[in-house]
């Protein structure tokens, strides 16, 4: 027996000790890739003139589609932000997903609108239409909108993928406020690979809470005074810089948020649209699209670019953020297994020797094997083992490589767009960083560990996100 | 959950003050222990029970007492307890209190940068702007009071300054592209005259690509030739932002020969290249014709001229746009078939008729829209035959247009087929006829 528990002990303390020095250096190497992206982004794009895009007969069309349930609050705010994209060549469709509010009344009055009968044909089953509508006004002809009942935010994506007939389509959360350049910026990969087809591209989502809006657009970018806010300022920081820029170097990257991203239309048919069935579309869409692109044989890539293009709002309580962290989990977990068959795939290149393996070891499996680890290291400490000094040191070490990762991640912040203009926000946000790995990183174990406890008993909710809707400038 | 700011200071500052002290406390140097016993090294074994010895790997934070009693050493500081824990400790621990050490020092150190760039950049933004209105004003001055005299020799001594010639540049550049005439050929003259172009240059040999495409862009728009074996030599180079930006420059101080990287045969031209082609080409009114490059060997020139006909309606190019509907090439056949449309010349409804048949569900599409705006009636079977017998949604969508574009005739056969179409399409054909 004492055998038996000798071996349990040195497996689990190696284990996790192994497990810790590959995540570290998984972390410590992304963000150095992560740095030399952004650098050459940055001095890629300092003399770009968008604008050629703009006026060039050549500029791909896009449509951007915005699924909303229940968005009465901020709808005609939003509407109006994507339609003043700066753009030449795209077209708004709105999907009207069986919202119980007052939604669709409101869009309908507002922007005039019309039912009309146009081709709409169910390249991927929906839940039924009820009808397509058009603005009157023809300063609102770019804008369609598709009433349907409720199925769903992948649902919705989808009704808007059959309607649309443009060669690329961005999936955008409605409530979500885009850059104005966010199209020109989004689409200019696609149009410079030249020996792949780039079918999806992502770009940086920022935190919208506090700050002012206007016409649609941010006029005044605020650092929340809240903290849940704030700290999520720090972790978007360090996923979308640190992180996705390195995947998105080494073609492994899994995820394009769902909040916006940009997709080739013909390939996200041609695998199958959005599936109803996860909570995590996002993610699932994109590794069926790679892997629809490496089963026939397809030269492709999937890109990110540092430029901050849209801003969304971000969990102010502690019970909204549960919610979101633990569909995020669920969603992950679907994915990953439903496509296990990319585990260690030499076939499906670095997506199954780097991708899927990365998300399964050290974004699914961390939270619970971080608990597993506090766990024992309080089973121990109870009977009175612990190596205290090395217990010490490695508590420190943990923390101190938190915070100085996070403190990196602003740096790259501030070598790069700089939003936050006040002095006092940035030395705040660093502040705000020592706290995160003590307060704000146990909850989102404890959320995680909530998601897996969800996924493996079957409760798969969507789970409501409140909005408080934007601080809109009082003069408009 | 929220915090009042103080609150964060004082952690923080806690955090920070509390780890540097650890280190660097200066209570106790470890040279005291020199001092008291000579024979004291770090590698040696401090006298021990047995017992700690078992533990030797992570000693603990304090010394045993026998050494305390054996050097007459009545107190110890807490650095000197640190050192001599970490020389005592395994490898593992070694490394990681090196790292806990360089985390601490990273984070202050990126504390220092993130906060003092701040500064650092509001000031240059200062200066900046003040030389923004100092030389705009003196451009300005330059092109239209041609009295006025400028201390040429002067401001060249103040443009050695990298931030002042930066900035002179830019506004130049900026007013440069926005003039016409003689106040153009003044701003050059200006340029020239302050031996701007010799930096220019200078950037097209920099090791750093970025700003030999920077260098680039700015000769390009100063018209500087005398580089042009330099720029030749970048035009098929592997880094794809300086292949662009010299084709461009190259497209635009060579107008006879706007496209002699096509004689490179594994030439690739990204849309993005593409576009920015484009909009040199109409910006300077450069028209060279595209036919000549139709048959080359690279198929991504073929396409590459097939649209430039498309867009510049090169109709003299039209037969042998047609030849290329022969083409082994899908994709060459697909271009051909776009840029047929786009001459909208009615020799295209015949050979495109004929290709119909032979074409990919993709291509018959291409051919019907290039057919639409055609109100041929020669096109109704074929119209007619594409609604009632292709499977693909769009394709039959196209054919239901070209009907209808057809008018009368395309109506009567809508009605015809009417009983036979699925419910969507009989659908949409109600919806086009009544709207009709």
């Amino acid at each position: 027996m004492y055998e038996i528990v000798k071996i349990f002990k040195y497996v689990i303390e190696n284990g996790i000790f192994v497990y810790s020095i590959l995540i570290f250096s998984a972390y410590f190497i992304m963000s150095v890739i992560s740095a030399f992206e952004i650098y050459r982004y940055m001095k890629k794009n300092s003399f770009i003139d968008y604008s050629t895009i703009i006026s060039s007969p050549l500029s791909p069309s896009i449509s951007i589609i915005a699924p909303a349930y229940n968005e009465g609050k901020t709808i005609i705010e939003n509407i109006r932000s994507l339609l003043s994209i700066h753009y030449n060549n795209f077209e708004v469709i709105i999907i009207n997903d069986g919202s119980k509010d007052d939604s669709m009344e409101k869009i309908i009055t507002h922007y005039e609108l019309e039912k009309i009968n146009v081709p709409y044909n169910s390249f991927i089953e929906t839940k039924p239409v009820r009808g397509i509508y058009k603005s009157k006004n023809k300063a609102y002809n770019k804008l369609v909108v598709i009433d349907k009942e409720n199925g769903g935010k992948s649902d919705s994506l989808n009704a808007g993928i059959n309607l649309c007939d443009k060669k690329y389509f961005a999936a955008v959360d409605v409530d979500c406020i885009l850059e104005e350049d966010a199209l020109l910026k989004m689409i200019k990969p696609f149009l410079e690979e030249p020996e792949c087809r780039v079918i999806a591209a992502g770009g940086v989502i920022r935190i919208a809470n506090s700050c002012k809006i206007e016409g649609g657009k941010i006029i005044e970018v605020n650092l929340s005074k809240k903290f849940l806010p704030r700290i999520q300022v720090i972790e978007y920081s360090r996923a979308f810089l640190m992180g996705r820029m390195a995947w998105s170097r080494l073609n492994g990257l899994l995820l394009i948020s769902g909040a916006f991203g940009v997709f080739d239309r013909e390939i996200a048919l041609k695998s199958g649209g959005y599936d109803c069935k996860t909570v995590g579309e996002d993610m699932e869409l994109i590794v069926r699209m790679r892997r629809y692109m490496i089963e026939h044989k397809l030269k492709y890539k999937v890109v990110y670019i540092p430029d901050p293009l849209c801003w969304t709002e971000v969990p102010e309580t502690l019970k909204v953020l549960s919610r979101q962290r633990n569909r995020w989990t669920r969603g992950t977990i679907e994915t990953l297994f439903k496509h296990k068959k990319l585990f260690f795939n030499k076939k499906y290149g670095n997506l199954g020797m780097l991708g899927h393996p990365y998300w399964l070891f050290f974004e699914w499996l961390a939270p619970i094997i971080e608990f597993l680890g506090i766990f024992y290291f309080i089973l121990i400490a109870v009977m009175g083992h612990p190596n205290w000094p090395f217990f010490i040191v490695l508590l420190l070490f943990v923390y101190l490589f938190a915070v100085s990762f996070s403190v990196w991640a602003l740096l790259f912040e501030e070598l790069t767009f700089r939003k936050y203009r006040r002095k006092r926000d940035v030395v705040r946000l660093i502040l705000t960083s020592f706290l995160e790995p003590v307060l704000y990183h146990p909850l989102n174990v404890w959320f995680a560990l909530r998601g897996n406890f969800h996924y493996f008993i079957g409760k798969n909710l969507w789970g409501k996100m409140d909005r408080t809707g934007f601080t809109v400038n009082k003069e408009t | 959950m929220q915090f009042h700011k103080w609150k964060y200071y004082v952690i923080t500052t806690w955090l920070m003050f509390a780890f540097t002290f650890f280190v660097f406390s200066e209570e106790k140097q470890i040279d005291s222990i020199y001092a008291q016993d000579s024979s004291f090294k770090f590698n040696d074994t401090i006298s021990l029970s047995k017992e700690t010895k078992a533990h030797q790997e992570f000693l603990p934070l304090y010394i045993t007492d026998s050494y305390y009693h054996d050097n007459e050493i009545s107190h110890i500081s807490f650095t000197d307890s640190f050192f001599l824990f970490y020389f005592k400790t395994s490898l593992l621990l070694k490394i990681l209190i090196l790292l806990i050490l360089f985390f601490i020092i990273s984070v202050v150190i990126l504390f220092t940068i993130i906060t003092l760039r701040r500064t650092f950049l509001a000031i240059k933004k200062k200066k900046e702007q003040k030389y923004i209105v100092k030389y705009s004003e003196i451009i300005t001055d330059w092109i239209y009071e041609e009295q006025k005299d400028l201390n040429i020799s002067f401001l060249k001594k103040e443009l050695a300054d990298k931030l002042c010639r930066d900035v002179f540049v830019k506004e130049l550049l900026f007013l440069h592209s926005n003039l016409r005439g003689e106040n153009k050929y003044r701003l050059y003259k200006l340029y020239e005259d302050l031996s701007l172009k010799t930096f220019a240059i200078k950037n097209l040999y920099s090791k750093y690509w970025h700003i030999v495409a920077k260098g680039l862009r700015e000769i390009a728009q100063m018209n500087i030739t005398v580089e042009n074996k330099k720029i030749e030599s970048l035009l098929n180079k592997k880094n794809i932002i300086i292949r662009t930006e010299s084709r461009l420059a190259w497209i635009k101080l060579n107008p006879s020969d706007p496209f002699i990287f096509f004689n490179n045969p594994d030439v690739i031209i990204t849309d993005w290249g593409l576009i920015n082609t484009v909009a040199i080409l109409k910006e300077y009114e450069i028209y060279p014709d595209f036919n000549q490059w139709l048959f080359n060997s690279n198929n991504n020139v073929v396409k590459y001229s097939l649209k430039m006909i498309g867009i510049f309606k090169q109709v003299e190019g039209i037969d042998n746009v047609i030849k290329l509907l022969d083409s082994l090439n899908e994709d060459i056949r697909k271009e051909s078939i776009i840029t047929l449309g786009k001459l909208e010349n009615p020799e295209i409804i015949l050979p495109l008729q004929k290709q119909f048949d032979k074409e990919s569900t993709i291509n018959k599409c291409e051919i019907i829209g290039a057919l639409l705006p055609f109100s041929d009636i020669s096109n109704l079977s074929l119209f007619k035959n594409a609604l009632l017998n292709e499977t693909d949604f769009n394709l039959r969508l196209f054919a239901l247009k070209g009907l209808i574009n057809l008018g009368d005739e395309g109506i009567k056969t809508l009605h015809s087929i009417e009983k036979n179409v699925d419910e969507t399409t009989l659908k949409i054909i109600q919806f086009h006829i009544n709207k009709k």
